[in-house]
């Protein structure tokens, strides 16, 4: 996934990046709780954990996990609006990855958050009558209905 | 027709100063535990 250029580009933009082989650095592991490779982890300054990425993906549905995180961390740090963008990126352009669903009820939430319009929760349940129906996110969404 | 340009990423592997970096910068700090060859 590493020799994507969408990838490369967005790690190279938005990360500190730092690699750590299994064999040589299990105080990291174990420092992380990391117990399985590939685990990726996305954390803040005070090292506390912000996002998890568990297992081997293809490129476009890594880069989705990837800006998911990235939103989760504005998302964090109270940047909703910066969120929102980051999450509406990847119901736009990575659609058909698993992420684009969860995306979805995250940007709503977002939007929620910076506008405190309950308006915005309506409409992203709305959003999933017409698409990831079957998903997880369309039922967390349900009750917004 | 036009060819992506994959950018080498400038991994390291010291955490506490990827840590450091990251107070400076605000950009979180990506962590790839790995068992591929590096």
């Amino acid at each position: 996934m590493y020799p994507e250029a969408r990838v490369s580009a967005f790690i190279n933009t938005n990360f500190i990046p730092v690699r750590l082989h299994v064999k040589n650095h299990a105080d990291e592991m174990k420092r992380f709780g990391v117990d399985w490779t590939p685990t990726v982890l996305l954390v803040g300054a005070d090292g506390k954990e912000l996002y998890r990425i568990e297992g081997f993906l293809p490129a476009d549905d890594f880069l989705g996990q990837l800006q998911l995180g990235f939103g989760h961390a504005q998302f964090t740090r109270g940047n909703f609006e910066d969120a929102e963008r980051q999450f509406r990126d990847v119901c736009e352009k990575l659609s058909g990855t698993d992420a684009a669903a969860e995306a979805t009820y995250w940007a709503g939430v977002s939007r929620y958050k910076s506008s405190n319009d309950a308006a915005a929760l309506k409409a992203t349940a709305q959003a999933f009558k017409d698409r990831y129906q079957n998903s997880i996110w369309a039922k967390k969404a349900s009750v917004w209905a | 027709m036009a060819t992506a340009t994959t950018e080498a990423i400038p991994w390291t592997e010291n955490v506490d100063r990827a840590l450091a970096e990251s107070k400076k910068t605000n950009k979180p700090v990506l962590l790839d535990f790995t068992a591929a060859p590096m």
